[in-house]
């Protein structure tokens, strides 16, 4: 991911880090449940054949962005999400690449998250804010290249996995 | 109302927030606060697309108005209930703008907001298509940007600026 990130792995959860300017910024994902369900058509298009029609599977995880500033001991974070695919590839075209859905404070530096803070749902948010959010997000290189890029990441650690899974289930499947 | 603002393409990076406030700004100038209006930042492949489909010219362009209503230049839409005051969509070809200014030296950020206006005297019935007509829009989108740059303090100019 272009940008500056550096990336971390442990299994199925992948952590981009950056640091600029007193701030520190970390976009968590896990790559498990991330493909979302393909459209399945009524009837079989003309001339082609079932077999030929692999579909591209996409990873498109919703990824949480904590920005934590140097001098205080509250991470604002911000839960992402891709839009469903509900109207079919024109439609996704026409909207937001990712949109924020959630907003908190949590305290830095601790793992569990306190349900007794505060979560914004950007349902009701008033848009002017919103877009106050985004171009806050993409001010620290979470914008609309970063979350196509991060699509493309996801894809091939999901890939990874899949295929890792298939080689440790062949081997369980032959052991006696 | 609200405006509905999208940003559908990766290739130039555009600011929400300034560029709403503009639309806003420019919406109350038209005496059309009251109607929603969407916004979407397109990229060339969605505007070739919708050029294509809807004006059988499948380039990019720079700005594409899809009107709600159908109202001669200088009315309001009429709307009948709550779901009518809905003034159209505005896809604006950001990249295609963003392209035009880097040849041309113009301020992208500029640019977007006129083009935006223009847009939205489309949505209310202004055309270019002969003298006339353009010299009504024209004189509506200098009187909207001259509003604008009251409130933003800026210079900004109409798009359509010596089409005739």
């Amino acid at each position: 991911v272009s940008g500056g990130w550096e990336l971390e792995v442990h299994g199925t959860e992948a952590k981009l880090v950056r640091k600029i300017a007193g701030e520190k910024i970390t976009v968590t994902f896990n790559i498990n449940n991330s493909i979302p369900p393909s459209v399945d058509d009524d009837e079989p298009q003309e001339g082609q054949k079932s077999d030929e029609q692999e579909p591209e599977l996409t990873s498109t995880p919703n990824f949480v962005v904590e920005v934590i500033k140097d001098d205080t001991k509250q991470t604002l974070v911000l839960d992402c999400h891709y839009p469903e695919d509900e109207v079919g590839h024109e439609g996704e075209e026409e909207s937001d690449i990712f949109t924020i859905r959630e907003v908190s404070f949590q305290p830095t530096g601790e793992s569990d998250w306190k349900d007794t803070n505060y979560t914004l749902n950007t349902d009701s948010l008033d848009w002017a804010l919103y877009d106050h959010l985004m171009d806050f997000l993409a001010d620290r290189g979470v914008d609309n290249t970063f979350a196509d890029e991060l699509i493309e990441l996801s894809t091939a650690l999901e890939h990874q996995e899949y295929i890792k899974f298939l080689e440790d289930l062949k081997s369980f499947v032959k052991c006696q | 109302m609200s405006v509905a603002l999208r940003n559908a393409q990766k290739a130039v990076p555009v600011r929400r927030a300034p560029l709403r406030r503009a639309v806003c700004a420019l919406r109350a100038a038209l005496g059309a606060s009251r109607f929603d209006v969407g916004l979407v930042c397109a990229g060339n492949g969605l505007m070739r697309r919708l050029n294509g489909a809807y004006r059988q010219r499948p380039e990019p362009t720079d700005v594409l108005s899809f009107p709600f209503h159908q109202v001669a230049a200088g009315e309001l839409p009429r709307p009948r209930c709550r779901d009518e005051y809905n003034l159209g969509d505005i896809f604006l070809g950001v990249e295609y703008i963003h392209q035009q200014c880097r040849a041309t030296g113009e301020d992208f950020d500029s640019v977007l907001v006129v083009t935006a206006a223009h847009g939205l005297c489309h949505l209310l019935g202004y055309q270019h298509n002969t003298q006339s007509s353009w010299q009504q829009m024209y004189q509506k989108e200098v009187e909207i940007l001259e509003e604008l740059n009251r409130l933003m303090g800026t210079n900004l100019r109409p798009l359509t600026v010596g089409l005739f």
